[in-house]
């Protein structure tokens, strides 16, 4: 691992002029449990590691009920999966949160980390000049891809790793970005960027900007929020699959809902037409409705049992709102 | 030609050996690969091979309508099949029996018969190996004039247990206390040979060094003893370090004192492992039993319990023993549902590499696991009478939790690990 500087500002702009400084590769870090992996992996050799942890106010969880909560980017994700307004009223959040690695990392990572982090391909994480890597091909196309996407991939085929983001997608949660003394603030769902667009990069965020807080509206009455992940291993593991859901059901009927999915795309994936063909639908009509999503797939050699199992996944999610 | 660094483990061991079959063929040959050169790990080959044999051996008694175990048991052979020698023990039958009694085979349905999208299965298997020890192995014992004893030898303990199990078989024949002795180990220039750690090799092998050491050990003192007593060596009694004439019970002497009247400092001997019997095979034994559920709609398993019942001989410390088989099954598990080394083939690396993507078993996905002994000391072995157990743990794991899936789901997954990705795909024929 080369030198590196190491710096812990206590502003905002001052984040801001660090990580722009012209020659000096820059990077932020909250809680470096992926950033240090990434580093040791030489994935990425940053002159100079920005550590957030000093800025004030951003590990602050603030619930107003009626309007929403606001959860700071250094919030710890142990912290997000046992917060009671969460767990009562964004369970999805809470339960992703319960879900993300192991005891250890949730005690140390964080939620503007959690949706910051890099996708976990092994071509992108091994030995492997990929596209992501400025190289020139996605050796997972033709190669080891049980794991890869099956909708919004090329050049690049990754999925993105982040729990956390499938439930604040579904949520329909915003995100507070500081950029160069200002404020912005950008729906999750425009957040994440595909491949086509730039496959170096998971996200909008440029140099000079950092997240400061998540901002999740209150649910409409009568809409309940859940999490469900599959992974090989019962802890510490990325998703195989997993989905987010908010959804209105009464009885057995779906009036309202909106899904987010994880471990299908280069990003946490939205689509209001998959929402379209459960809306109004009966929940005694899913095994039906389901073979309607992610018709458009395009599989890889390997990884044809996701589409099956995104399909059994979303009728158990939603089986279990009218349970 | 299988290139450079070929490995002669072979898979078919278990095949030739584990059930009477007068008329059996068996072609075994090596594959290049180009993936990099071999190597053993517990119970090379074995797990492999029993993975794929114990599926067909409940695959043929499902043709023919007869249950697993009895069908293993009527093909029991009390004999090495593949050269004749009696078995010095076999306790195969009694790990079938206490094994099915613990996991409720009485329980388990037809294969895919229950209902609803988690299916719940009970399977076996059944293993064999070697583990019964041989020469060479030696151990050297010091007794101290403080009369603390020293044990060295060139053996080593990777976790399982040696230091304690050598301690032990001292202390039983010298009858001093576990706290006065120290065992070193694990350094060929100071304490004479011993055994690699392999072949589930140690505690067969060094048990009985360390016994014969301390057996010449008590010669040497009962011989100061009587000597400085001036009595015969049949006229004393020996107790927890005290020599005691017996018909005058106020003539004693203690191990301590013996060194030091003798001024001998310290008293040396070295043991030898015996030679193992003429005409004999040694091998051990065991079935595990798996109760699982498989997840039909995400083709996860989780394994609820294994009852592991094991022929190992002597059980020289109940503690370090489990010990052993709890992490020979943690690991039978990582094969059955996690492990696996999985290759770009076009460049040639190993994409998973590391510990995150190359899955080891978690606590969490770790079932109940419940170790039984079935055997006795095998006194025709050694007069320790231990076989060993590092492999035997591991060998059936896989193989009785892939039947147990099969129970489950009705279809059979061929190759391990049986992640979600192979099992959907072989329930949706895809």
């Amino acid at each position: 691992m080369k030198n590196f500087e190491y710096i812990q500002p206590g502003s905002l702009n001052a984040v801001s002029t660090l990580s722009k400084e012209k020659f000096v590769s820059s990077h932020l870090f909250a809680g470096g449990t992926d950033v240090l992996g990434l580093m040791k992996d030489n994935i990425i050799s940053p002159d100079r590691l920005i550590n957030l942890k000093n800025l004030p106010n951003m590990d602050k969880i603030v619930y107003k009920k009626g309007e929403g909560i606001s959860i700071g980017t250094l919030v710890k994700i142990s912290d997000i999966a046992e917060n009671e307004d969460i767990m009562n009223h964004f369970t999805a959040l809470a339960q992703a949160a319960g879900e993300v690695a192991s005891p250890q990392l949730r005690n140390v990572g964080t939620l503007g980390g959690n949706i910051c982090q890099r996708p976990r391909c092994w071509y992108f994480r091994g030995e492997f000049d990929c596209i992501r890597k400025g190289g020139g091909i996605c050796y997972a196309y033709e190669g080891e891809n049980k794991f890869h996407c099956i909708v919004g991939g090329g050049p690049c085929y990754i999925v993105h790793p982040s729990d956390t983001a499938v439930a604040l997608t579904a949520l329909n949660a915003s995100i507070k970005i500081h950029s160069n003394g200002t404020m912005k603030e950008i729906p999750i769902r425009e957040f994440f960027i595909l491949p086509e667009d730039d496959p170096m990069k998971e996200n909008i965020l440029e140099p000079g900007e950092a997240i400061t807080e998540i901002f999740i509206p209150e649910l409409e009455t009568g809409k309940k929020s859940a999490y469900i992940k599959l992974k090989e291993r019962d802890v510490w593991d990325f998703m195989t699959v997993s989905i987010a859901a908010v959804a209105d059901v009464s009885g057995s009927l779906i009036n309202n809902v909106e899904l987010a999915f994880g471990g299908t795309a280069p990003k946490p994936w939205y689509d209001e037409n998959i929402n379209k063909v459960f809306i109004n639908s009966k929940i005694s009509d899913l095994e039906t409705n389901v073979k309607k999503i992610f018709n458009d797939s395009e599989l890889l050699s390997k990884n044809k049992y996701k589409l099956q199992l995104i399909r059994n996944l979303t009728k158990r999610i939603l089986n279990n709102f009218s349970a | 030609m299988v290139g450079a660094y070929p490995s002669g483990a072979g898979c078919s061991w278990p095949l030739r050996s584990l059930y009477k079959c007068p008329n059996l063929k068996i072609e075994e040959y090596s594959v290049l690969t180009n993936a990099g050169r071999a190597r053993a790990m517990r119970a090379p080959g074995n797990v492999q091979g029993t993975f794929a044999f114990e599926q067909m051996i409940d695959t043929i008694a499902e043709k023919i309508g007869m249950d697993p175990i009895e069908f293993r048991k009527i093909n029991y052979t009390d004999v090495d099949p593949d050269w004749g020698g009696k078995y010095t023990s076999k306790k195969l039958i009694e790990a079938y029996d206490q094994g099915a009694k613990a996991i409720g085979w009485e329980k388990r349905n037809k294969p895919g018969s229950g209902e609803g999208t988690v299916k719940r299965g009970i399977g076996m298997a059944s293993q064999i190996w070697w583990g019964g020890g041989s020469p060479p192995g030696y151990a050297t014992l010091k007794l101290n004039s403080d009369g603390s004893l020293n044990i060295s030898s060139g053996t080593q303990d990777i976790g399982t247990g040696t230091y304690t199990i050598l301690a032990q078989v001292a202390s039983e024949i010298l009858e001093i206390p576990m706290d006065k002795i120290q065992v070193t180990l694990g350094d060929t220039e100071t304490g004479p040979y011993g055994t690699a750690s392999g072949g589930s090799m140690t505690a067969p092998t060094m048990t009985p060094a360390v016994y014969d050491a301390a057996v010449q050990m008590m010669d040497k003192l009962k011989s100061g003893a009587a000597a400085i007593l001036e009595v015969s060596e049949d006229e004393l009694n020996y107790s927890n370090g005290i020599f005691t004439v017996k018909n005058d019970p106020q003539k004693t002497i203690d191990i301590s004192k013996i060194v030091n009247e003798l001024n001998a400092r310290t008293l040396v001997t070295t043991g030898a492992r015996n030679a193992n019997p003429d005409g004999y095979a040694i091998n051990t034994f065991g079935a595990q039993f798996a109760d699982v559920e498989v997840d039909t709609e995400t083709g996860k398993i989780k394994v609820n319990k294994i009852v592991a019942a094991h022929d190992i001989g002597r059980a020289i410390n109940p503690m370090t023993l489990n010990n052993q088989i709890h992490g020979g099954v943690i690991q039978g598990l990582g094969f059955a549902l996690f492990e696996e080394r999985i290759m770009d083939s076009y460049t040639g690396k190993t994409v998973n590499a590391n510990f995150h993507d190359y899955k080891v078993p978690t606590i969490k996905d770790t079932p109940e696991i419940v170790p039984i002994i079935v055997s006795e000391t095998d006194t025709l072995i050694s007069p320790v009478g231990a076989k060993g157990v590092g492999e035997p743990a591991i060998i059936p794991t896989a193989a009785a939790i892939s039947n147990a899936v099969y129970n489950a789901i009705g279809v059979r997954i061929k190759s391990a690990p049986m992640t979600p990705d192979k099992v959907l795909n072989a329930i949706n024929n895809l």
